[in-house]
């Protein structure tokens, strides 16, 4: 039930069509893991804690360094050489007293991910290599958990939403990765990309509008374009196996528009 | 001869200098072909051959799709950064 407090704290996304007090009760009951409280985590989490999400756990095993102030907004320069789960769960619990936030300095592998994940509604990939984001999307498979994937690089990214079993999973959509690098990337268009990362998990939470699930959407900010683009199941992919049927996930609100 | 439209995102139009063209080509050429001919435009873009993604009318296609005229292709990398 939401307070008179909640009633006036949300008023604002309350009123949006088909969202309703309804909708604020989900988002209270939505337990939601980030991985990577980078320039991506800052922006994803700074909102789903000030839109009222019920539990965030961030998980990330790094300290704060001077050159990720550009973007990464939930540190500031007093934090330098502090972990950053540690200045995560503080600018979040400012932000918002009433959300839950657990903090996991943990490094992400396959031997601890589902364990990681357990008990979370959806997991948001905010991390900045591959290497990782297969470990993630196959821990996602496994408990068949959407996946909220971001990546940013230079003044764009990407954005796409996996529903395990029913829509192509992150192997599916990039098979062949860039090799590691130090991307370049500006604040802003980290935030672009974390902040649609954030649209999606609310309309998730809430059932409310449609997913880019089955969509892969990338921004070009650099010249101003963006596309929005069909992706298919990989028959072959050896995460998923590209399943012809869709398994039995259940579509709560039959909002997933696959 | 068909007429198919070709938009470059990210580090693929930094290799191409520009957004978009349009290329003339036989008829029945596949994907595949096409982005040999891309790569013999645009040299440097050879370099990103090994993750390079396509899509034929908005859509994730396979590199045996065949082309068809006013087609829309887009050629782009995978974005990795955090």
């Amino acid at each position: 039930m939401l307070t008179e407090r909640d009633k006036e704290r949300y008023s604002r996304q309350i009123a949006i069509p088909g969202f309703g007090e309804e909708g604020q009760e989900k988002l209270e009951k939505g337990r939601v893991a980030i991985a990577g409280a980078g320039g991506l985590g800052s922006a994803v989490a700074i909102y789903l804690a000030a839109a009222g999400v019920g539990y965030i756990r961030i998980i990330d095993d790094d300290t704060v360094e001077l050159s990720n102030l550009n973007r990464q907004i939930l540190h500031g320069d007093s934090d330098i050489g502090r972990d950053k789960v540690l200045s995560a769960v503080e600018r979040l619990r400012d932000a918002n007293p009433d959300v839950e936030v657990e903090g996991v300095r943990e490094r992400i592998t396959g031997e601890n991910a589902v364990e990681l994940l357990g008990g979370m509604d959806a997991v948001v990939d905010c991390l900045d290599n591959f290497d990782t984001r297969y470990v993630l999307n196959d821990a996602s498979i496994a408990l068949k958990m959407p996946l909220f994937h971001g990546a940013c690089s230079e003044m764009g990214g990407q954005v796409a939403t996996v529903i395990p079993g029913r829509t192509a999973c992150l192997r599916c959509m990039f098979p062949d990765p860039p090799p590691p690098a130090k991307t370049p990337v500006l604040g802003a268009a980290a935030g672009t990309i974390g902040t649609i990362q954030s649209t999606e998990v609310v309309k998730f939470l809430t059932g409310t509008g449609d997913l880019l699930a089955g969509k892969l959407l990338i921004y070009d900010g650099m010249f101003g374009e963006y596309d929005i683009i069909e992706v298919k199941r990989n028959g072959k992919c050896p995460s998923c196996g590209g399943g012809g049927e869709a398994e039995d996930v259940e579509d709560r609100e039959g909002v997933w528009g696959v | 001869m068909i007429r198919v439209k070709v938009k470059f995102f990210s580090a693929h139009r930094e290799a191409a200098g520009r957004g978009q063209t349009e290329i003339e080509v036989k008829e029945g050429m596949d994907l595949k072909s096409l982005l040999n001919i891309i790569f013999d435009t645009y040299p440097e873009m050879r370099k990103l051959a090994g993750y390079t993604v396509l899509s034929l009318n908005h859509r994730y296609a396979d590199d045996s799709e065949v082309l068809e005229e006013g087609d829309e292709v887009a050629v782009f990398p995978p974005v990795e950064g955090g």
